[in-house]
């Protein structure tokens, strides 16, 4: 699956972003030593503010890295006016390298650390800063960057409403730019899938803007000190957030655990459960299923067998492809049973319900009404029954072609054609 | 409020007096801007209607803190004190009202206290904040804010102290120093919006404000709700398990709370609590790797029968070993038939080699076996399951553990399960080898006449 043709042209998009993102940081680089650097303790500030804020990262749902306080503080440095009272007017170039600058030392610390961090994800960050600063100096009033901060005090309210538009603004074009990078190489609509990341990460991306507005907004009166004070409700969120990713963790590993039961019984052949549910969700990746789609097919298909405990003696092989329809069926209304019965799993339930159910009946349309996330866990099954642990190339073309026997009724075509291709690769 | 005891009941009509009244003297005596107070109190009220459940036992978490610590800041202390009564007492109508206007009363005299405590302090910023500099002001502000979570907490913890029988301390270790670090985190929102408030920013400051904080809300509510999804489907998938053997039904699911009641009176830890609960629920998980038709089987066991029955705690681990979280959940499922005399299974530790856990479990897991119906066998009663655990305490099972599961079922009652008596069971049905019950374990490893059980004897005689 590594060298998939559309994958590896979502990587090249990555690829694509990462490498403008870092030309355009060198040129910066170049301008900013040029012209001299403004504030150098305030850059160092920053820089180690990014810096530590990359260390500490928090999973959201759907496999989505953040660093809110590492996100917060470059937004911050952004929209910077003044310090202690002071204007501190720092050019746009300076704004990206400093950004870039953090990034880059938390990264390299990850990397000494053994962990890899995600380029196009960090670049990320150096684009909004730079969104956010570009659109901040281009529509905020000129005096701001040489008026001492007492000679407009009045006026703040207004910088502070325009800063909060200018932050609304940064979190579409970056959660956009998620969305491009996740779609492009992939038949999944651009739309689609920025609704998809709006839903995971608007409510984070509210938190980090209003924490870097309130940052640039509170260093001309509370100077540097402000950094370390913001640090401390901004950890506290993160902290919720980790409680919330490891409770996410736990549930999917138990998941994961507990579809073993029925192999462990000697139900269904060792590691079955395991390899469909991750064939499964290849597919339903390369199909555009959305993040709690996915999350649903999985546990689906971890748990497809479940319903054979309720079986008094285990079917031959555990293979439920080899025995008639109606105990299929039976098989699968059982499990759904046993899932419906966990009261926060009724859509998992209801895959699990109709996964024995044909693609269409004789003389009849396709059935609307059939989840696609069962007609996937129907195919990959059945390919997983026929293959087994045994992965040559000529049980895969048996098994394919019997699949494709039964496109006409038994399987989606469309499922039957994607995991063609994902297992070719 | 009649469900409180006399003590509890004074306490409270005292607190919320003493709070009345400082209200009616703030109108007099406050010199803070009507519109400046309207505004912190609309904030004040919105941030504290949403209280999460942290899943701590004794506390929900306010948002509202960090707003009452900014109008300590910014107003005086009896516009502080007026403001957190007038926040207060409309919110949350879920509770109560007298606990409403108890925690308003509390509130308010604790900002009262830590607002005067703050204006007495050197290096405090005159009136509304005006005159703040950094970092000369940030001792008083941090003085001010640990006083008043202080007397927050102290108010909070004392009526629980009197209502529900505890110690002081025992509600402090019940989640305090998270509570704590919490509370205070999100204090310094208070001191940023106060600087903002003051900076020319004004109320748009507050709305700022008011983003992390309910974000952070939402997280902590995502994981409560999550929380509740896992217990739930962890629960169900057991039952399903559990489905292959009709007499131990519910047993996972009883032998989790008896281990958590025994562990309570331990004084164990809120979080190893529920791990002990979720080892509990999955100690005999690897019993499915045990063909049914032996779980099942109605005659006597022969031994490499009962060998393939002693895999099952090995088997469990292996099955949940992939859940990070659950690791020393593992110690507990691996060594639940452990004996302290060593003779246990499956590695023959003896006496403190076995993890707690397993000694927790195993003498659980043996009285919710003896209280419970069996294939071949009614059930016991409560106080001879008991009788039996003490007689095996010392050799079988840790004496420690022992009492404090007797002294738990005691206290606390046990609601045993002995749903399956309607059914007819047939004498003639006998396994000698139950697996859970200590008359049944003994036979596995020969008994000698000290180590056979009275019970064991029952068994013998009813097989001739």
């Amino acid at each position: 699956m590594t060298t998939h043709a559309s994958l590896s042209a979502n990587t090249l998009v990555r690829r694509f972003v990462v490498t403008v993102v870092s030309v355009g940081c060198v040129v910066a680089l170049g301008f900013t030593l040029a012209r001299g650097v403004v504030r150098p303790d305030v850059v160092a500030a920053f820089v180690g503010l990014i810096a530590v804020g990359e260390l500490l990262q928090v999973r959201l749902p759907g496999d989505r890295p953040a660093a809110p306080i590492a996100a917060s503080a470059a937004v911050g440095y952004a929209l910077l006016f003044a310090v202690g009272g002071q204007p501190v007017s720092q050019p746009i170039a300076q704004v990206a390298c400093v950004v870039a600058l953090g990034v880059a030392v938390g990264s390299a610390v990850q990397l000494l650390a053994g962990r890899r961090p995600r380029s196009a994800v960090v670049a990320r960050r150096v684009v909004a800063a730079i969104v956010a600063g570009l659109v901040f100096r281009a529509t905020a009033p000129r005096n701001l960057a040489t008026l001492r901060v007492s000679q407009y005090k009045e006026d703040l309210r207004w910088v502070a409403l325009l800063m909060v538009a200018v932050v609304a603004l940064t979190g579409i074009v970056d959660l956009a730019l998620a969305a491009f990078v996740r779609s492009s190489g992939r038949r999944v609509a651009f739309g689609w899938m920025l609704r998809d990341e709006i839903g995971a990460g608007a409510g984070l991306w509210a938190a980090v803007g209003a924490t870097g507005v309130l940052m640039a907004l509170a260093t001309p009166s509370m100077k540097l000190y402000a950094l370390p004070i913001f640090c401390v409700p901004l950890l506290l969120t993160q902290f919720a957030f980790r409680r919330f990713a490891a409770i996410r963790t736990t549930y999917r590993q138990t998941i994961r655990s507990l579809s073993r039961v029925a192999e462990v019984g000697g139900y269904v052949e060792a590691g079955h459960a395991h390899r469909v549910s991750s064939l499964a969700v290849a597919v339903g990746r390369e199909m555009g299923l959305s993040e709690s789609e996915i999350t649903n097919l999985e546990y689906a298909a971890l748990l497809h067998d479940i319903g054979q405990l309720s079986l008094t003696d285990p079917i031959p092989g555990g293979s439920t492809l080899v025995v008639a329809p109606v105990e299929r069926r039976r098989v699968a209304e059982l499990g759904a049973d046993v899932i419906k019965t966990t009261g926060v799993l009724d859509r998992v339930a209801d895959i699990v319900a109709r996964q024995a159910d044909p693609y269409r009946r004789h003389r009849e349309a396709p059935d609307e009404s059939l989840p696609i996330e069962s007609r996937i866990i129907k195919a990959v099954s059945a390919y997983d029954d026929l293959v087994g642990e045994s992965q040559g190339p000529e049980t895969t073309a048996d098994a394919l072609e019997r699949l494709r026997l039964g496109m006409a009724y038994e399987y989606d075509p469309a499922v039957v054609e994607t995991l063609t291709r994902i297992v070719a690769a | 409020m009649r469900s409180l005891p006399t003590t509890a009941r004074v306490y409270v009509c005292v607190v919320v007096a003493i709070g009345l009244a400082l209200c009616a003297a703030a109108v007099a005596h406050t010199t803070a801007s009507w519109r400046d107070f309207l505004v912190l109190a609309v904030l004040f009220w919105v941030a504290d209607s949403a209280y999460v459940d942290t899943r701590l036992k004794f506390f929900s978490v306010s948002t509202g803190f960090p707003l009452a610590l900014s109008a300590v800041l910014l107003l005086d202390p009896w516009a502080a004190g007026a403001l957190c009564m007038v926040g207060a007492i409309t919110y949350a109508k879920a509770r109560p009202w007298f606990k409403r206007l108890f925690n308003g009363s509390q509130m308010a005299i604790s900002a009262f206290l830590s607002g005067l405590l703050y204006s007495a302090l050197p290096g405090a910023p005159g009136a509304g904040f005006t005159d703040a500099r950094f970092p000369d002001c940030l001792p008083a502000v941090l003085v001010a804010g640990v006083a008043f979570f202080v007397l927050n907490n102290f108010f909070v913890a004392y009526v629980i102290k009197l209502s529900a029988g505890v110690s002081l301390l025992s509600v402090w270790w019940g989640g305090f120093g998270e509570l704590a670090f919490s509370t205070f985190g999100y204090g310094m929102i208070g001191l940023i919006m106060a600087v903002l408030w003051t900076g020319g920013v004004g109320p748009v400051a507050a709305l700022l404000v008011l983003a992390p904080l309910l974000i952070a809300r939402w997280a902590f509510q995502q994981y409560g709700e999550q929380h509740k999804a896992y217990e739930a489907t962890v629960a169900s998938l057991i039952r399903a398990v559990e489905t292959k053997d009709y007499y131990t039904r519910g047993h996972s699911e009883r032998v989790a709370k008896a281990s958590v009641m025994l562990a309570e009176q331990l004084g164990m830890r809120e979080d190893r609590l529920e791990m002990l609960h979720y080892a509990g629920m999955l100690h005999d998980v690897g019993k499915l790797g045990v063909p049914t038709k032996l779980l099942q089987k109605t005659g006597p066991l022969d031994d490499a029968e009962f060998d393939s029955i002693k895999l099952h705690p090995t088997r469990g681990v292996e099955m949940v070993n992939g859940i990070a979280f659950l690791s020393e959940a593992m110690l507990g499922i691996r060594h639940h038939h452990e004996r302290v005399d060593g003779l246990g299974y499956p590695d023959g530790l003896a006496g403190e080699q076995i993890p707690e856990f397993a000694r927790i479990i195993a003498v659980a897991d043996a009285f919710d076996s003896m209280t419970s119906t069996r294939s071949y066998r009614s059930a016991r009663s409560v106080t001879a399951a008991i009788d039996e655990l003490k007689r095996w305490a010392g050799t079988q099972f840790d004496t420690r553990m022992v009492n404090a599961l007797v002294e738990a079922v005691e206290a606390r009652g046990w609601d045993a399960n002995v749903e399956p008596t309607e059914e007819v069971i047939d004498p003639s049905v006998l396994v000698i080898r139950d697996h859970d019950d200590p008359a049944g374990e003994i036979a596995a490893f020969g008994p000698t006449p000290y180590q056979r059980s009275p019970y064991y004897d029952d068994v013998q005689a009813q097989v001739s």
